[in-house]
């Protein structure tokens, strides 16, 4: 993952423009997937990662360089994410968005987005530490500090993440088998 | 393959986080198991489609991301004092934008909420709506009550709230809780069916209503005070972070935006309704979904919705109540709202019939008012009432008030203080704050400043924001002076002393939507007291000690804290453990344990 110079990120703090230009489309692409992945939901992930960085910008002041500046920028879309998360459930409480889907038949071209399914069915704890180590290959570490959790919670949440989506393809593969 | 060993080592191998060892010890399983073969190949499979993919398909928000902050550069916090107007316009403006999109910008009013509320109580002058309430759980048998009403406000502290009960009950028997209560500057009234316990009812409930009425009220006084907050709900909002924000919508023909707080955040607001009459109790953790006019951030709605854990079933089922997690106990919704219209009708006077209490209070400029007077103070705000308030046995106070629209600003003060106490009722905890050419002291809240000076003591306390109080008390002319050692008060201490007299001391870090604590020492101990909006506080005790004493309740239940056992008793929000050389608890009665442990997660040293 890119880390900015920190004249970069001292400048965008300061008000320079240009900086924060910079940084937001350095990071833009990485924090609209991590949301997308999160929220499901890429018109939202698209609003979110707006506000993340908007967010960025406000408390870049508070930006003390003792963790690495992608973490930290992570982390502020990890908490609109949740925010945007705690939003939508309320919303969708009686849809039970949260409960693990039917399995759905494989078509080859559909599994991208069959994965993106199921990993909707995840709780989002287990779903956002998973994310983070799969999809931008974070260390236990740093998808820790970034969620705000030991190691060993990461470690545990990829596992049983892991768990049930690897317990999904094989259902939705017998439910193939049987069509 | 066992599934939760081997396939754990399995996950941290494909991780690269297992250590030598374990990597030896599965690089030989993959060797000779199929099984957890055909696992890694899932696990990458899984890899695949979601580390690998077009990053064309990301949008670019780089344009929008500067519109906004471009936006919203005028309406960050001001730290000038005469800046209201400007400050509000600025809000006032970027409110409007955030109006036309809730993909633009909207995610940013979530943020600016708590500054915006402030700001806009001086827009306020007069208000009047049409009131809708339905409240669940009241009774078994009586499982939803409907009212009708209507509220009309006149700043800056006049206030009629009049409601009706129209549920159709069981029988006769059972006595509708209509409600009026007016406050009209020095005159405060109230009819009201009493309260009674919920295993007592119908019967208990007296058929006459109960009649109060206070005459001689000083400016917004400490004991009944009209429910400002059910207009601009300031208290709900002064000192908190951002808040959860539900979206955008029109309601009566209004733009609203939504936030999400506690029913402890909102019990300014909730209290200003149901603290009156015959209702049901929320428990502080329930989920408030609050919906605000945009541009004045009146509530236009709120729902209160039970929290779903189980010291709330356990609080519930002890109140008779049957409450379901997703069904609002008590809904309100504000109609028909006119803001800025001249109000009609005079506010009632109470029935000749009700005997009134005086307060004491004695219109009329106090003697020395014009040395009080502050030499700083905000755009728009002008003096309101003025006058003494003087009892058989308490000192001469003298008070002055100022006013702009719903904001105001009161002044107390007194040359024959005897107590050995801060004048001014700022609580046992205090925070010493630098004023000018010597010290005034700040109660944890933030909206009380005590100064005690050379023959004088007083308290400066409003709606406005601690930094404004602030600049306010330093623009009085009052040189304050530490407090006797003798006082209550000279325990007050900083973060050093604290440091300094217990070793190891831990304190929250990135604590949002609280204020600086409060700090006492003692010997061996130490006492922090954070304040948030609304009711939500707590305390974090730190003493010198080596074991938890034994529990007084005998619901009290183990908890993991900071990978140490913990224990957290309910009856008494209290969460307490033991950490090297010391015992720590956290106490609460407006927050959950699941709160208070995120906060004891997040102690460090300082």
């Amino acid at each position: 993952m890119y880390e900015p110079d920190p004249e970069l990120i001292r400048a965008a703090g300061a008000g320079d423009t240009a900086a924060f230009e910079e940084l937001v489309r350095a990071y833009q692409s990485h924090i609209w997937r991590f949301l997308r992945h999160l929220l499901g939901d890429p018109e939202l992930a698209e609003d979110i990662t707006q506000e993340t960085f908007v967010r960025v910008y406000r408390k870049l002041g508070t930006f003390r360089f003792r963790s690495k500046f992608s973490t930290w920028v992570f982390q502020v879309a990890r908490n609109a994410g949740i925010d945007a998360l705690r939003s939508r459930q309320r919303r969708e409480r009686l849809l039970t968005a949260m409960e693990p889907r039917a399995p759905e038949v494989i078509s080859g071209g559909e599994l991208r987005m069959e994965i993106e399914a199921a990993l909707q069915t995840l709780t989002p704890k287990l779903r956002e530490a998973f994310v983070l180590i799969e999809a931008f290959g974070f260390t236990y570490r740093e998808a820790g500090r970034t969620i705000g959790v030991p190691e060993g919670t990461v470690k545990s949440r990829v596992y049983h993440a892991r768990e049930q989506l690897v317990s999904w393809m094989s259902a939705e593969e017998g439910a193939a088998d049987e069509a | 393959m066992k599934r939760d060993g081997s396939r754990e080592a399995l996950s941290r191998y494909f991780d690269g986080e297992a250590t030598a060892a374990e990597s030896a010890d599965i690089e030989r399983l993959l060797r000779s198991s199929e099984e957890a073969r055909d696992y890694l190949g899932r696990l990458g499979q899984l890899r695949r489609h979601l580390r690998y993919e077009s990053a064309d398909l990301s949008p670019d928000v780089t344009g929008r991301v500067l519109a906004t902050i471009e936006e919203t550069r005028p309406r960050r916090p001001v730290r000038r004092l005469k800046v209201a107007a400007a400050f509000v316009a600025g809000i006032i403006a970027g409110v409007v934008f955030i109006g036309f999109s809730i993909r633009q910008p909207a995610p940013v009013a979530a943020a600016e909420i708590p500054d915006q509320v402030l700001a806009a109580q001086g827009q306020v002058t007069s208000l009047t709506a049409q009131l809708h309430i339905v409240e669940r759980g009241w009774h078994p048998d009586v499982a939803k009550r409907v009212f009708d009403g209507r509220i009309a406000y006149r700043a800056p502290e006049s206030l009629w709230v009049e409601i009706r009960d129209n549920t159709a009950y069981p029988s006769s028997t059972w006595v509708p809780n209509h409600t009026t209560f007016v406050v009209d500057e020095k005159v405060a009234w109230s009819r009201s069916v009493a309260g009674c316990p919920t295993e007592a009812l119908p019967g208990c409930t007296p058929s006459e209503p109960r009649l109060r009425v206070t005459t001689d009220r000083e400016p917004f006084p400490d004991a009944l005070p009209a429910p400002l907050d059910l207009i601009v709900p300031v208290a709900s909002f002064s000192r908190a972070g951002e808040p959860g924000l539900l979206g955008f919508r029109e309601m009566d023909g209004r733009r609203a935006v939504g936030v999400e707080v506690t029913a402890a955040q909102a019990a300014p607001l909730l209290d200003g309704l149901i603290s009156t009459g015959n209702w049901r109790e929320v428990h502080p953790t329930d989920r408030v979904e609050l919906w605000l006019d945009q541009d004045v951030l009146v509530p236009l709605a709120f729902s209160v919705f039970p929290a779903d854990t189980s010291d709330r079933r356990l609080w519930a089922i002890r109140h008779g109540y049957t409450d379901q997690p997703d069904v609002p106990v008590l809904e309100v919704t504000w109609t028909d709202l006119a803001l800025g219209d001249a109000i009609s009708t005079e506010f009632p006077s109470p029935p000749e019939q009700m005997q009134a209490v005086s307060a004491g209070f004695r219109d009329g400029p106090p003697t020395d008012l014009e040395t009080l007077t502050p030499e700083r103070l905000p755009d728009g705000m002008t003096i309101h009432r003025s006058g003494t308030i003087a009892t058989g046995s308490g000192p001469s106070v003298s008070v002055a008030s100022w006013s702009d629209g719903r904001a105001w600003l009161k002044i107390r003060w007194t040359s024959d203080w005897q107590a050995t106490r801060l004048f001014g009722d700022l609580g046992t905890l205090v925070r010493e704050v630098p004023l000018g050419s010597g010290p005034a002291y700040m109660n944890e809240r933030g909206d009380r400043i005590g100064l005690h000076g050379d023959d004088i003591d007083l308290v400066l306390l409003g709606s406005l924001p601690t930094r404004t109080l602030l600049e306010i008390a330093g623009s009085l002319g009052v040189t304050g002076r530490s407090v006797p050692n003798t006082w209550a008060e000279a325990a007050t201490s900083t973060l050093n002393d604290a440091q300094a007299a217990i070793a190891g001391l831990l304190v929250p870090v990135e604590l949002e939507g609280f204020g600086s604590p409060a700090i006492r020492v003692e010997p061996e101990i130490v006492i922090f007291a954070y304040a948030g909006p609304g009711n939500r506080a707590f305390l974090l005790t730190e003493a010198v000690d080596e074991e938890l004493s034994p529990p007084l309740e005998a619901n009290v239940r183990g908890v993991t804290v900071r990978g140490t056992a913990g224990r957290y008793s309910p009856d008494r929000g209290l969460l307490e453990w033991v950490e090297g050389d010391l015992v720590i608890s956290l106490t609460s009665s407006t927050m959950s344990p699941d709160e208070l442990v995120a906060i004891a997660e997040s102690l460090r040293e300082p």
